[in-house]
């Protein structure tokens, strides 16, 4: 937890402890009214069964629904701005680990192989703002990989 | 740094560490300012797009790697980031005809070009006094209205004070636009500077073979190699593919390793690999060809008539060029006359042979004269046009038609242009458009080219970064870096497939720059005028479609149905090419009437007493010419054979510094007639004791954070001379002396030149 991989001692010590800061979003997206309005993981995180990481999409992707859906509530008026600046949105990572982990995840192998995305992130279609609800410790990625019979390798996951 | 401040710090660290007011915790970069995607990546996956290496003259083809990333940008004039597609490693395109697949340092290091610190963001403007480097943003439309409000005037055909564009010798369209752009102005001329840019070489081809273009020397079925003076693993000409050949000349055939035999005065990296090394004097390297050459002629291996066109240029080829025995040769090269014999006899038992000639040879008063003698003993050998001989890359007859005017010949150099200035002859110069040249730094101070560019009412700039030319500017229009442009080259050798190089950029402008043919595309429509024909072409992408797209009907390595087809497929490979080109062998320049050179002494500035050394700077392996001084990876990178890094040194034999009083690392002074530079100096035994050597490329007063200040610049003691023959910059031609002015420090990465075990000497 001294070392450099942490950019202060606070964020060490909160390494060593498994802790993991709840953001502030710059917008309260709300991920229960989209899954409840019929829309797929995939449709806006659509990285997620191609490579390493899902991806968030740009605001452009948000503002083609939105010029016209809800355009009023204060939340999309928010996003709306952004669009107007020309400003992506800032959003901050919920899901994510320490560097000093070393670790390397990839989203595709899992989905592929048929992982719902609820296993990490719980179920979303009762989450507003999406937050930090499963212990991804590396004990939790173990007992799936040996229920599962996928690799125990250390370098599956660590570089 | 002393262990107590070293302690002071890690206490000064750890306190700020624990207190942490400043940082938010979570993932990195989440404090600025985010702006809109630009492209559509997978993230994560990296995929590979071509284009084109512009670190140095070979035209080598790239292969970039390019996965979805944070970057730091400017847009709008306000820093933020973004996330895009970004090139995140430079290799060698496995396809393309010159580099197949490698690169060098130089062209690794690319990358720091795109992602400089130093990169202007946007459009500046003069605000301080010229020179003085005070500079203030300003948009892109207010930039053009200030180029336009100074080009519009001069404009009308009777107007006598002209436009100079002055930039590095190019090939491809760019040098098309720019001579299009320029035909718009009453008076307007184009200018080319480029230190190394073997003008001598292109013109002795031109005489000896009839082509006005740099060889390609075939290594790979040589069986035996001279090469006078060229660095042709380090720097001359296309480093990358003679080191291929090199490579499988050596030791990629079964049962044959070819012989190379280098001759020069300092061991080059080149020189290092050789089997033998011959340090001749300076400026004789033709004088010692010629003596090969006599022995062979005079032994009867080889008739003069194989000689050709190339042996006629030399008096007294036909009469068995009775003036160059190996006695007298030997005399003057300081070479043994039983080396030049047994040469002669090596080259003669293991044909192909092949000489090659280039750097500092070229760049003595006699130079050309050195060339031609070359050519000939290329011809005698017979190993012109044929496998393990010299060839020449085709050039293809569809594009001729908008290859690059000659460089050097009949054009208007920087050094007539800056006495043109400077004594008020012809028509003023008006407005000057400066792009990729730098000759503030890479003249001689006799040339004044300084003081000739300070006279010139207006100076518009296209360059990346302030250097010491763009530092006189009134105007800078940023262009892209090669990785966020579309791109072309025609590579003039290092192949003998006829070869386009064409690539679309690999990734978007990090900032608020513009490409250097967009705006000159831009401002040629907005200067209205019947003059000024608008040009057909709204982009460089559109041009560059015009120009290459009918190459879809010939043979080569794109077939397409359609020219969509052929112009996606012809972006994705990073070029054209085609070996059915190669038949078209011979020459068609008609070398016209020109009398047999004589014998030619180098004349050399200064007299011998006063100032006894032989000055020879050297191209760099890092900097090339100092255009990459400001890359932080060429700095840190250690020079081959004395592992110095991080600045300048004098290289010195070790006898001479013996004599001299001086040790390693001792701080010495260069002087000559017309300047002085100083360095710590190397001893070294790979160097004639006769001979100083300096690499170029440091010395930069102005070109960002990595280079300014750094070390010394060797040009800038060098005498105005020129070849004789071409009227290029003879570097290799003035005298010094050397004093030891105190102690210095010298940073070596390891191992011991000259007995030294230390990593860092000071004295």
């Amino acid at each position: 937890m001294f070392t450099i991989a942490h950019r202060s001692l606070t964020e060490g010590f909160r390494d060593f402890l498994d802790r993991y800061p709840t953001p502030v979003q710059p917008i309260a997206f709300n991920h229960k009214i989209h899954v409840a309005n019929g829309m797929k993981c995939t449709a806006c995180h659509s990285g997620v069964t191609q490579g390493p990481e899902a991806g968030i999409p740009s605001v452009a992707f948000c503002m083609a629904c939105h010029q016209v859906i809800a355009a009023k509530r204060p939340e999309i008026e928010k996003l709306a701005a952004y669009s107007a600046k020309g400003q992506d949105v800032p959003w901050r990572p919920v899901n994510w680990f320490y560097p000093s982990a070393h670790v390397r995840f990839w989203h595709a192998p899992h989905i592929n192989a048929g992982v719902d995305c609820s296993a990490c992130h719980g179920d979303m279609s009762q989450q507003t703002v999406a937050v930090r609800k499963k212990d991804l410790t590396m004990q939790t990625c173990l007992s799936c990989h040996r229920e599962k019979e996928a690799s125990v390798d250390c370098t599956t996951c660590h570089e | 740094m002393k262990r107590r401040t070293f302690l002071t710090l890690s206490a000064v660290s750890a306190a700020g560490a624990l207190f942490d007011v400043s940082r938010k915790h979570g993932p990195p970069g989440s404090e600025m300012i985010r702006f809109i995607p630009e492209t559509q990546l997978v993230p994560g996956i990296a995929v590979s797009r071509p284009s084109i290496c512009e670190q140095c003259p070979a035209g080598c083809g790239l292969d970039v790697r390019v996965m979805e990333g944070d970057a730091e940008v400017q847009r709008n004039g306000q820093p933020g980031l973004i996330k895009m597609g970004l090139a995140k490693k430079l290799e060698g395109n496995p396809a393309h005809p010159v580099n197949r697949g490698k690169l060098c340092a130089r062209g690794q290091a690319g990358l720091q070009v795109t992602y400089n610190p130093d990169r202007i963001r946007q459009p500046l403007k003069r605000v301080g006094p010229r020179g003085s480097g005070q500079f203030a943003g300003i948009g892109w439309e207010e930039a053009l209205g200030e180029l336009l409000s100074h080009l519009q005037p001069l404009t009308s055909p009777s107007d006598s004070s002209s436009v100079v564009f002055l930039t590095r010798p190019m090939r491809g369209q760019r040098p098309v636009l720019i001579e299009r752009f320029l035909s718009g102005f009453g008076a307007s001329s184009l200018v080319s500077f480029e230190l190394f840019d073997d003008s001598v070489l292109r013109e002795a081809n031109r005489l000896s073979f009839g082509r006005y273009q740099l060889p390609t020397i075939d290594f790979a079925h040589s069986n035996y190699a001279i090469s006078f003076g060229a660095d042709f693993l380090g720097t001359w000409n296309s480093p990358v593919a003679q080191s291929l050949g090199y490579g499988a000349m050596r030791q990629g055939r079964s049962g044959v390793r070819g012989k190379f035999v280098q001759v020069e005065p300092r061991m080059s990296q080149t020189g290092a690999n050789s089997d033998e090394w011959i340090p001749a004097r300076p400026g004789t390297e033709g004088e010692l060809a010629l003596g090969v050459a006599h022995v062979l002629l005079n032994e009867h291996l080889r008739t003069a008539e194989s000689g050709g066109n190339a042996g006629r240029l030399i008096e007294g080829w036909n009469d068995g060029l009775r003036d160059y025995r190996p006695e007298a040769v030997a005399w003057k090269t300081g070479v043994p006359p039983e080396t030049i014999t047994r040469l002669a006899h090596e080259m003669a038992a293991h044909a192909p042979a092949v000489a090659v000639v280039g750097g500092a040879p070229l760049a003595q008063t006699n130079g050309l004269f050195s060339a031609l003698a070359v050519n000939a003993l290329n011809a005698l050998l017979g190993s012109v046009g044929k496998p393990g001989g010299l060839q020449f890359t085709p050039q293809l007859p569809a594009t001729r038609a908008v290859a690059p005017s000659k460089p050097g010949r009949d054009a208007l150099s920087i050094q007539r242009l800056a006495q043109q200035i400077l004594t008020g002859q012809s028509g003023p110069v008006e407005a000057l458009l400066v792009y990729e040249a730098n000759p503030v730094f890479a003249t001689p101070p006799g040339w004044q080219v300084r003081d000739a560019l300070e006279r010139i009412p207006f100076i518009a700039s296209f360059g990346p970064f302030i250097d010491e030319t763009s530092a006189l500017a009134d105007l800078i229009l940023p262009d892209h870096s090669y990785l966020e442009s579309w791109i072309d080259d025609m590579p003039e050798s290092g192949t003998i497939e006829a070869t386009i190089s064409l690539a679309p950029p690999v990734m978007q402008p990090l900032h608020d720059t513009r490409a250097m043919p967009d705006v000159l595309l831009d401002v040629a429509h907005r200067l209205a005028g019947p003059a000024h024909r608008p040009p057909p072409w709204k982009t460089y992408e559109e041009m560059l479609r015009s120009a290459y797209g009918p190459l879809r009907h010939l043979p080569g390595s794109v077939t397409a149905a359609t020219d969509d087809e052929f112009w996606s497929k012809v972006k994705e490979q990073g070029g054209w090419w085609s070996a059915s080109g190669a038949s078209e062998g011979k020459g068609s320049e008609a070398a016209g009437s020109f009398h047999p050179v004589k014998d030619q002494e180098p004349e050399f500035d200064g007299a011998a007493k006063e100032f006894p050394f032989l000055f020879l700077p050297f191209a760099s392996q890092q900097f090339f010419d100092g255009r990459n001084a400001n890359l932080p990876w060429m700095q840190e990178m250690p020079d081959v054979l004395s592992t110095a890094m991080w600045g300048t040194w004098v290289e010195m034999n070790g006898q001479t510094a013996q004599r001299l009083g001086i040790k390693q690392g001792d701080l010495v002074e260069i002087a000559s007639r017309h300047g002085a530079v100083r360095a710590p100096a190397v001893l070294s035994p790979g160097i004639a004791p006769d001979v100083i050597a300096m690499p170029i490329g440091q010395g930069h007063e102005e070109y960002g954070r990595y280079a300014s200040g750094r070390g010394a610049n060797p040009l800038k003691v060098l005498a105005p001379r020129t070849e004789a023959g071409t009227g290029s910059l003879a570097w290799a031609a003035t005298r010094v002396r050397i004093t030891r002015s105190g102690p210095g420090e010298l940073i070596l990465f390891s191992g011991e030149p000259a007995g030294l075990s230390q990593e860092r000497v000071s004295r």
